[in-house]
């Protein structure tokens, strides 16, 4: 990691990315049989989509 | 504390574990409960407080907490207050600073998953949680079959509960009775337990078969592959596929054998003699000696190649000589064994105590047999002296007198024909075994075999 990133925007995707891909699994599995749960969680889902758009590009701002 | 521990592996095995997690992020939280909840009930807290309150009110087996909640770093509190009451806690964080994850590992945290982690790191958890938990139990079992509370030897047992979660060779060290055969067999027994199946014991003493034969039992041979090999057969390293090849007196092994166990171990396949197929075979290796196997190697009748492939957990059990402490509780053990209990006298005690007991353990087995056969319940110093004399040279006790009356000569022959048959009886009559113990040759051995043969009619 280059030296003038700010470490918390790195740790901040790697926690969207984890929340992304705990959600993609529960929703590959439970579509059928936890529909509320899937409905639950898909609009929470996209919600962080944009969060991490928002933290990749200040990502990109940062880097050389 | 074992019945704790019986508590938590019967809650893991249904499904009924008691876990929580403490992550601010929603949709984090519910994707995480939703994977957590088919082993149990699973508590969220999404704050430092939240989690405190139920930390406070309840028990939990397993923890995922994320370092960072409402403050950075919050999670670290948590951790410190699950450890404290014992929680297997697990930390969930984007963070990959080494001092962050130090002190994640100082506040007690067990497990470090870096985000994003995949299921197949949550299942790594569970398992290491399970081994965590069979862990203390194992030990318990070792200590309470080995009848120690010597600390070193627990160290030494420690080591096999550590190997358990592997493959890697084992190698067994002690004197002769220490209880190193036994040892093998409950590893067996407890791998059985951690794979929940049944796996092949395959036990060769290595000082048991000769040199010629060794070869067509370890590899197993085809039909015709020589004079006599009239059918097919397995070797004991087909055998033991899936399961553990225990190779005793692995010090007797001839050179070249060692060589050609080395290639197969190595590449997990081997031809059977007169085979033009190879066959695979994957075991575990557990070797046991009572000989120091690295001045083997100084001497060059030990190849270092194959002592590297063997060893892997070296266990060294100690002989009994060293256990006072356990003494008391052996010596009860093997009386209860037998159906007629004995005293010792205070004279019996203090000789017991006194001898260095050669045999260790398996001697002091069968010593406690023979004694429960004499007429007196009560032991004396002079019957246990009558039973031990009979097992161990007086070499310290030459009667000058007799050899002069006899002949150095005849003393001597007569002296070497003791010692061989008290080394006889101690390898069970294993000539090979004897033969390396005395480091005498073939020639030696049937020279006084011999010699021994001719006195004996002679004084008949």
């Amino acid at each position: 990691m280059p030296d003038d990133i700010d470490p918390s925007i790195v740790h901040d995707i790697n926690s969207s990315l984890s929340a992304l891909a705990g959600a993609f699994d529960v929703i590959k599995d439970e579509w059928r049989t936890n529909p509320e749960l899937v409905e639950k969680i898909l609009p929470l889902t996209l919600d962080k989509i944009n969060q991490l758009q928002l933290q990749l590009s200040k990502y990109h701002r940062q880097s050389p | 504390m074992i019945n704790e521990e019986y508590h938590y592996d019967a809650r893991m095995k249904l499904n009924a574990l008691k876990i929580l997690i403490v992550e601010d992020d929603l949709l984090s939280r519910l994707s995480l409960k939703s994977r957590l909840d088919f082993w149990g009930e699973v508590f969220v807290a999404s704050s430092k407080d939240e989690a405190i309150s139920l930390i406070e009110h309840s028990v939990f087996d397993l923890a995922f907490v994320d370092l960072d909640l409402e403050s950075q770093l919050a999670g670290l509190d948590i951790l410190e207050r699950l450890s404290k009451v014992k929680t297997y806690s697990v930390v969930l964080s984007g963070r990959e600073d080494e001092i962050v994850i130090e002190n994640a590992y100082r506040m007690g945290c067990r497990d470090y998953l870096s985000k994003p982690f995949t299921k197949s790191s949550l299942e790594l958890i569970f398992k290491k949680f399970s081994s965590s938990i069979n862990k203390e139990r194992t030990l318990q079992e070792l200590k309470d079959v080995f009848l120690t509370n010597d600390s070193s030897l627990v160290k030494e047992l420690e080591i096999i509960e550590q190997a358990l979660l592997g493959t890697r060779p084992i190698l067994v060290t002690g004197e002769s009775g220490t209880g190193k055969t036994f040892l093998a067999k409950f590893i067996h027994q407890l791998s059985e337990k951690t794979t929940a199946g049944k796996l092949p014991f395959v036990h060769l003493n290595c000082a048991e078969i000769s040199e010629s034969l060794i070869e067509s039992e370890l590899f197993g041979y085809e039909k015709g592959a020589f004079t006599g090999a009239q059918k097919t057969k397995k070797g004991m390293l087909e055998l033991a596929h899936g399961g553990i090849l225990f190779l005793d007196e692995i010090a007797t092994m001839p050179l070249a054998m060692q060589k050609k166990l080395l290639k197969a171990i190595e590449e997990k396949s081997f031809f059977p003699l007169g085979a033009e197929k190879s066959v695979c075979s994957d075991f575990r290796l557990i070797s046991a000696t009572c000989e120091d196997l690295k001045t083997k190697i100084g001497k060059g009748e030990f190849r270092a190649d194959f002592y590297f492939r063997i060893e892997g957990f070296n266990v060294s059990l100690k002989p009994l000589r060293e256990r006072k402490d356990d003494f008391n509780k052996l010596l009860q053990f093997f009386i209860r064994k037998g159906n007629r209990l004995i005293v010792f006298d205070s004279g019996a005690k203090m000789a017991i105590a006194e001898y260095s007991w050669p045999g260790n353990v398996r001697e002091l087995e069968k010593t406690i047999e023979v004694l429960q056969t004499k007429d007196r319940g009560i032991v004396t110093a002079a019957d246990l002296r009558s039973i031990l004399s009979k097992s161990v040279p007086s070499g310290s006790k030459i009667n000058l007198e007799e050899v002069k009356s006899v002949g150095l000569k005849n003393y001597i022959e007569e002296m070497e024909a003791k010692i061989l048959k008290l080394a006889l009886e101690n390898n069970d009559d294993k000539v090979r075994k004897t033969l390396a113990d005395l480091k005498i040759s073939n020639n030696s051995y049937y020279r006084i075999l011999e010699k021994c043969k001719r006195a004996e009619s002679e004084r008949a």
